[in-house]
Formats: structure tokens, sequence, C-alpha cells
């Protein structure tokens, strides 16, 4: 085990959330909330700690990996990092014990937005952004970052982005992995940037525009306010609409879509799935809305508003219609579980490998009747490879053991059964806050589950965001005995 | 015409003799020096022993003064890397076999002008377009359209209880006069027959009928055959006829394709979209039973082997499937596997070679056909300025013994070739010729 190695990426992204915190701080200063001390103290402490690693404990690494170093490394980055990023709070003062603390940083990293903060209007500014932050960080993938900035790293980048990325299986934008990855940033970034823009125009103020852009374009869904952004204006709630329903989409292809690559722009199907379940999931809704009574044309508005979050796993959400017909409830569970593209910043188990488990057991019914014949599981008229579908496989059981095993955990701190399964359910696929929990009864507040659930619900978040597979590979035995 | 072949096989031996019986001067290239002997000893042509790539063997047959390049190998490589020698070697026209039908796109043609390859030629692909085009058109055994469909070829197997067997050409016309088409040739055992009004048709002939597109119908009826519609079709053989036939059939009609071979058959499933690929072997009968050969309307046999194409075909016409073609490579099988009651024989040899026909016939050659079962041939020529068939109406015509007329169009408009019809400059002709006359009636509207 490269050690030295695992310390200096360490290293490197303690320095990037040091110099990710100045932001925060400046805010701090100019409002005079009273968190400069605490978040100065947390970028000193980051700056002292990234130091070490980098140059003291990671000195003179040799930039060799190898399958094992890169799960290790996706796993040190996904564990240290927020814990590290739960310093903040803990500082500032803003949350009071470590539980919370690390809670509240899980959920930003791994794009949750479950928050236990009670009231978000009334934590500083400077606190309010560095949450904002937390989210724009881990929306690409910590270790996408890492990538990025190690040029070095070469041929070990390669396996660091598919233990991250092990969702997508897709041609890279350019045959150098650090310049497909720094290209996946300008474009991440230059979509926020947009976003910041329109909020600004529609008359937000300059704070708000830059937290909300930073969770919608991350699919994170930390809200600025007690109730969601019902306090928002309806040109806000639209543009924020559009904007998550493309956070949803492959990053590879907003980028050759917005860089006018039209000949790279081939078949998409699962972008067709994702705008036609978007489309048909918020008309549905909207039906269902209008006929238990509520207006013709809050029904449509909520209805885009809320699936486009739901389908992303953003997880904002408005005050929206108090009566909440079956049929939306069934709608926003099944959406939740589904999720986004692959190779998007959304969580969920991916339309993509739900298509192609449903082409294969297609496929496989088909085999039923005609023992002999040769199939192939094709997605945009391309082979996947068989073990591919059996890792996909692999993934979605996991993905149930996960939920299950999650949800026996609440329900064992004392949360009831249907709680138990909206919450595991929303948190390992990354939505965080949904107004379906709100309307099966339970109080949206995760600041009052006991500490064993939100331990429960971090490693959820963890699993899902990672997508399993880096986070177990880690703590299977295989991985420990052939340990050199 | 000094023409130069590159072959390494049938197709190019087949090419060479066809050829020379059209009196052109033939030179043979090819690495067999056994099969070269052979065919020195048996036909007029000039053989040389080597590799087509070489500079040396080319200067050797004289690239410099040839008219036509055909490189006809079975690797596509090869063959493109000769007839770019060729081009810069001064050959006049070079036409290339190709494998890869990718190649054959409009947007690629002008790359391969450039490199020196004039033409390619796909004998898969047409024969699958053969295939698709006889399953759309189920009565024809085959058929072939001239100047963009304004004419069409059919040919139709008379059953005995015809209503036309035992009638003559004469009573024909007589019969239905409304029938706007010309009966061009008769095949009869193996006997090719240029009617006149007086020849009767008799059951088992393989009438050989020009007319326009919209006859079909009419000659359906008058000759008391059935269109069939063709929702299933099984393929047997998945090489790349049966990959390209799939490929244009699968989403008009449910298609199952069976392969021997199962790395092939998991490209094939890769490659086709709604296709059903079955692994297994074409020759086990209780398998193509399993997958519903019964229910099938169309057995296309196209394996590497022509027996089993043959007898596999055979099973499933005894099974009642209504439309069969199978792919022979051995001419001389052709003949019989037609008697035999196989609808339709496919042949990448007679393919090929009629295609590059069109490039050698002189003066102004459109398309050319060459049939199967019979050594005749169907060209379409446009009368030139100063032929000495404008003079004088078709009926006084110095037409040779074998040969016919067969259509004429004129601008956008079809003309059944009546004996007092005038041609003029710039008409389309329609001629089915045997090859010994074929120069004479190139000649004639040259």
């Amino acid at each position: 085990m490269n050690y030295r190695l695992v310390a200096r990426i360490a290293g490197v992204l303690l320095l990037v959330m040091a110099v990710a915190l100045t932001a925060p701080l400046a805010v701090s200063l100019h409002c005079g909330d009273g968190a400069q001390y605490g978040l100065a103290l947390s970028a000193v402490v980051m700056l002292a700690g990234g130091l070490l690693l980098r140059n003291i404990v990671g000195r003179g690494a040799e930039y060799a990996m190898e399958a094992r170093e890169s799960f290790w490394i996706t796993a040190v980055a996904w564990i240290a990092v927020p814990l590290c990023g739960s310093v903040p709070y803990l500082f500032t003062g803003v949350l009071s014990t470590f539980t919370d603390a690390a809670f509240e940083s899980f959920s930003g990293f791994t794009t949750t937005g479950s928050s236990v903060v009670a009231r978000p209007e009334e934590i500083p500014r400077g606190v309010l952004l560095w949450r904002a932050i937390t989210q724009w960080m881990g929306g690409l993938g910590l270790i996408l970052f890492v990538v990025a900035l190690l040029k070095r790293l070469n041929r070990g980048s390669l396996q660091l982005y598919a233990a991250e990325f092990s969702g997508t299986q897709q041609r890279k934008l350019h045959p150098h992995i650090s310049k497909s990855v720094s290209r996946m940033w300008r474009i991440y970034t230059l979509i926020t940037v947009v976003l910041v823009v329109l909020l600004a125009a529609a008359g937000n103020g300059w704070l708000d525009a830059v937290c909300l852009a930073l969770s919608t374009v991350s699919t994170g869904g930390f809200m600025t306010a007690q109730y969601g952004l019902s306090g928002y204006s309806d040109l806000t709630l639209a543009i924020l609409t559009v904007f998550m329903f493309l956070s949803g989409v492959n990053v590879a292809l907003l980028y050759n879509l917005f860089t006018l690559r039209w000949r790279r722009l081939r078949v998409n199907h699962e972008f067709a799935l994702y705008t036609g379940l978007f489309l048909f999931a918020a008309a549905s809704c909207a039906v269902a809305f209008a006929a238990s009574g509520n207006g013709v044309g809050e029904s449509v508005r909520y209805s885009l508003f809320h699936i486009a979050s739901t389908l992303s796993t953003c997880g904002f959400y408005t005050d929206g219609p108090s009566h909440w017909p079956l049929w939306t409830s069934a709608v926003t569970f099944l959406l939740m579980l589904c999720g986004a593209s692959a190779g998007s910043t959304g969580g969920g188990i991916k339309l993509r490998r739900l298509m192609t488990l449903s082409i294969y057991l297609r496929n496989y019914l088909t085999r039923m009747v005609h023992p002999h014949v040769v199939f192939s599981v094709k997605i945009d008229h391309k082979v996947v490879a068989g073990d591919y579908v059996n890792k996909i496989f692999g993934f979605v059981f996991l993905y149930i053991c996960f939920i299950i095993g999650g949800a026996f955990m609440l329900t064992f701190s004392g949360q009831g059964i249907a709680d138990a399964f909206c919450y595991a359910a929303a948190n390992i696929s990354n939505l965080g806050p949904s107004p379906l929990i709100n309307s099966l009864g339970a109080n949206l507040d995760y600041a009052m589950l006991p500490s064993l659930a939100k331990w429960t619900l971090m490693a959820l978040m963890l699993a899902g965001r990672l997508e399993i597979f880096a986070l177990l590979a880690i703590v299977s035995p295989s991985y420990w005995r052939s340990r050199r | 015409m000094n023409i130069i072949i590159a072959g390494d096989g049938e197709v190019g031996v087949h090419l060479a003799q066809s050829l020379t019986e059209l009196e052109h001067n033939i030179t043979v290239v090819d690495p067999h020096s056994e099969l070269l002997k052979r065919l020195e000893s048996e036909t007029d042509l000039l053989t040389i022993v080597g590799d087509s790539t070489s500079p040396q063997v080319l200067r050797d047959a004289n690239v410099g003064d040839c008219d036509l390049f055909l490189s006809v190998l079975h690797e596509e490589s090869i063959n493109l890397v000769t007839c770019i020698l060729a081009k810069k070697m001064k050959a006049k026209k070079t036409v290339a076999r190709i494998t890869n039908a990718e190649l054959l796109e409009p947007r690629h043609r002008e790359m391969f002008r450039e490199l020196g390859v004039d033409e390619m030629v796909c004998p898969e692909r047409i024969a699958a377009k053969e295939i698709t085009n006889l399953l759309n058109n189920t009565v024809a055994t085959e058929f072939f359209d001239f100047s963009g469909g304004l004419l069409t070829m059919y040919v139709l197997r008379l059953d005995d209880d015809s209503p036309v067997v035992g009638h003559s050409v004469k009573e024909l016309t007589q019969l239905h006069p409304d029938l706007q088409v010309r009966v061009a040739a008769l095949l009869r055992r193996g006997e090719t027959i240029i009617p006149h009004s007086d020849t009767d048709f008799r059951g088992g002939d393989l009438a050989y009928i020009i007319g326009r597109a919209n006859q079909v119908e009419n000659i359906n009826r008058v000759v008391g055959k059935e269109a069939v519609n063709i929702g299933r079709a099984m393929i047997a053989g998945g090489g790349r006829i049966g990959r390209y036939a799939a490929m244009t059939l699968e989403d008009k009609m449910r298609i199952t394709l069976i392969e021997e071979d199962r790395r092939r058959a998991e490209e094939l499933s890769a490659q086709l979209e709604k296709t059903l690929v079955i692994h297994g072997d074409a020759t086990d009968i209780a398998l193509l039973k399993e997958e519903g050969l019964q229910a099938a309307d169309a057995f296309i046999g196209v394996t590497d082997s022509s027996e089993t194409n043959v007898l596999t075909c055979l099973h499933a016409k005894r099974l009642g499937v209504k439309r069969t073609i199978a792919l022979v490579e051995n001419t001389g099988f052709i003949d019989i596997s037609q008697d035999i009651g196989i609808d339709t024989i496919v042949n990448k040899k007679l393919i090929t070679a009629s295609y590059i026909a069109r490039f050698i016939v002189k003066g102004a050659a459109v398309s050319s056909k060459w049939l199967s079962g019979t050594n005749a041939e169907v060209i379409e020529l446009i009368v030139g300025k100063w032929s000495s068939a404008t003079r004088k109406p078709i009926g006084e015509l110095d037409i040779p013994q074998g040969a016919t007329v067969g259509g004429v169009i004129r601008g956008r408009e079809t003309l059944l070739p009546s004996r007092e019809l005038q041609l003029q400059q710039g008409d389309k002709v329609v001629v089915f010729a045997l090859p010994k006359v074929m120069t004479r009636m190139a000649r004639l509207f040259e």
C-alpha cells in the first residue's frame, strides 16, 4: 500500500478545503455575522493539516497506484473530507454536537441535502455559504478534484475515475483523463455561473443566488430557509426547475451540448428516457393534484418543480398542496429510487442501469422460449459487456440490501417502519429532504433523530454517492487478505 | 476492350470466362498457378501467375494499356491496394470488389475516386438486396428494374396448371389486350428460347417478362400466381449476405437468423436490432422446427455450404414454407436446384459479373443483369446518334438470332417494341441477348 500517496492526496484535498473556506470567511467578515473567528480557525487547521499531510507525511510519494490504492484513496477522501468539513460547524458553534456537524457535512459532500439545521435563515451567512460549497465540491466528485489537480497520476487517475464513476462506462471527453475531467469541471462551473447570474437577475440577493445555485447544480438540496423555497418568486422557481432538470443529465452530454459539439451528440436513450419520465411523471402528478381539488396552474407549476427535484435527486421543495394524492406519493417514491442519468451529479440507481437490466430481463424471458437464442444487451446501439450487466445486478441487489438494512437500523432506533424506509431510500438516493416524507406524516426534521439513526443515514448517503462498490471494496475480506 | 482481372478464385474465373465470350482481351492475374493453367486451357485468354499488389506483376500484365481493371479477390484491402496501384499505372477504370458495405456510402465515394478506385462492388450486399426484393415481390423468382423502375423484368415460373400453359404468345396478347408486357425469353430445361408469336407456353417454363412496373398485378392474374405476404422469415447462415438481408428486412418482418459459430452469433446479435439470433446448426431440422420453421413464410439458405442451403430449402418447402431462396455457389447446380423446386437461386459470381458487365459493353450501357439459369443477359442501352437503328422501324432491323428488344423507354415514357416502332436517338432499349450476339446488339444501337 502506497500510504505516502494516500496521505499526499488527502493533504491536497484539505488544502482545497482551506482555500474554499476563504469565501465563507470573506462573507462573514463582510456581514459581520460573528462566524469569522470560527471559520478562520477552521481554515488554519485545514491548512496546517493539509501541509502536514502533503509536504511532510506524503513527501516523496511515488505516483504509482494500483486498484487497491485507488479504492483506498476514494474511501479515505470520502470519509476524511466530510469529517474535516464538519469542523467549521463546530468551531462557529452553529451545531453543538459532533454527530450533528458530521451529519450536516456528510449530507453536503454527498449532495444529499438532509439538514439538521433547524432555521437556516438564522445561521451566520458564512456558514450558510460553506454548507452550499460542500455540496458543490461533492457534486462532481471529490476524486475528480484530485484527478484534475494531480496531473502526474496519469495511469492511476483512470482507476480513480473508474472507482468513483462506476456507473457511466462511456467514452471519455478527451484522450487524457485529466483533460476530460477538467472539461467536466469547466462545464460544471459554467452552468453554476450562468445559474447564479440568472437567479440574481430574477431579483434574489447575491448570497441567496450563490447558495441556491451551488445546491441546484450539484443536486444537493440544502435550502436557505426553514420551510423550503416557498418564499421565492415564481420566476426563481421556474429557473430552478430548468436547472434541476439539467443537473440530472450526464455531464459529458451537457459538455457536448453546450460547447456545440453537435456531431458527438448521438442517440442517447438514457436522456430520452429521462426526459420522457420527467414529462410523464410531471403531467400525471399535475392531473392528480388538480383532480384532488388544487388549482390547475398551481398543480402544473408544483408538479414540474417537484418532479424535477425528485428525479434529479436535488431535494428542493416548496409549500405545496396540502393534500397529497396517493399517486403522487407513489411516483415520488419510485422516481427517488430510479434517480438521474449516469454520469450526472444526481443520485439514485441511475436510469442507465435500470435500462440495462430491463433489456437483460426481456432477453432472459425470450430465452425461455428460444433456448438457443444469442443475445446482447445494447444501449444506444452499443453492446454492454456481460460482466458489466452482472455488476449492475450486484449493484441493485446491494442497493436494496442497504435500504432494507438502513430501514432496519432506523426502525431499531425508534422510527416507524414506513418512515424508516422513506428515510433510508431518500438518503441512499442522495435526495435528502422530500415533501413525500412530510406527506407520510413524519416531520421532516433530521435534528430530532437519535445519533444511531444519524450515523446510519450518513452511511447510506455515502454508499449512495459512491455507488456502493468503492465503499464495499475496502471492507471486503479479500481486499485485506491480499494486502501486501 | 483490354481487361485485366485480378482474382484468387471462382469469381475471377467466372468473370474471365464470360467476358471472353463477349470478345474482349482478357488478362487474368492470380496467385494460383494450377487454376490459371486450367483456365488457360479452357479459355482464350492470357494468364499471369503472381501477386496483384506487385507493381512488376501489374507491369507484366500491361496495365498501362488496360481499359478496365477488375480486382475481385476475396480480401477487400488487397483489392483496394491493387486498384490504387493500377490507377497510378494508368489503368483507365478500376473496379474493386469489397466486403464492407460501409465503403459504398455516397459520402465516401469521392475519397475512393481520388485514391484511384473508380467503382466498388459488394457482391454480398447486392445478393442481400436481391433477397430483399424477392421477398417484397413474392411471385417473381427474380426481377430487375430498368431506368429507375420505369421498366421491370420479371422472371416467373409457370406452374402446370397456369392458365397460360398451352397457349401461344400471340393468343396471350389476343386474350388479354390490356396486358402491356413482352415475353422476352423462355427457359425450358436449360435451353433459352427467344419466343416468336407462335411459341407455346409450357408448364415448368421460366418466363422472362418485361413490362411496366404497374403491370405486376396483371401479370400475376394472367399467369395465375398469387402474391404472398411475408410476415416471418428464417435465415440460415449469418455470413455477410445473411447479415445484410436481416438488416434490411428486420424492420418489415420478423426474422430468425441461425448461425453455427457462437462468436459470430454474438457479433450478429450486437449488430442487429430486432432479429432473433439463434446459435445452432442449420442442418439440424429439429432446431429449425423448434424455432418455428413451419410458421415462417420464407426460408433463406445462405450458409457457406451450397448443399446445406439447397437441402434446407427443400425441407422448408416440404414443411409448407411458401418462399425459398438458396445461395448456390456452384453455377452447375443452379439449373437443377430450380428444377427440384427451390424458388430462387442466388449466386454471388453471377451477381458480380452482372454488375461489372455494365462497365464493359461498349456504347452506353446503363445497367445490365446476368440471369441465373440461363447464360443470357439483359442489358439497357442508349440509342446513339449515328445508330443504324434510328433509320428503320424495329421490325426491319437486323436483329440477330438469340436476341430480342424487350422494351423501350423514351423520356419518362415506356413503349412496347411493336414491329412498327421507330427508335429515336436517346431512347433506352432493354435488350435480351445471348452472349455470342451481345456485342452485335450493342453495336447496332451504338
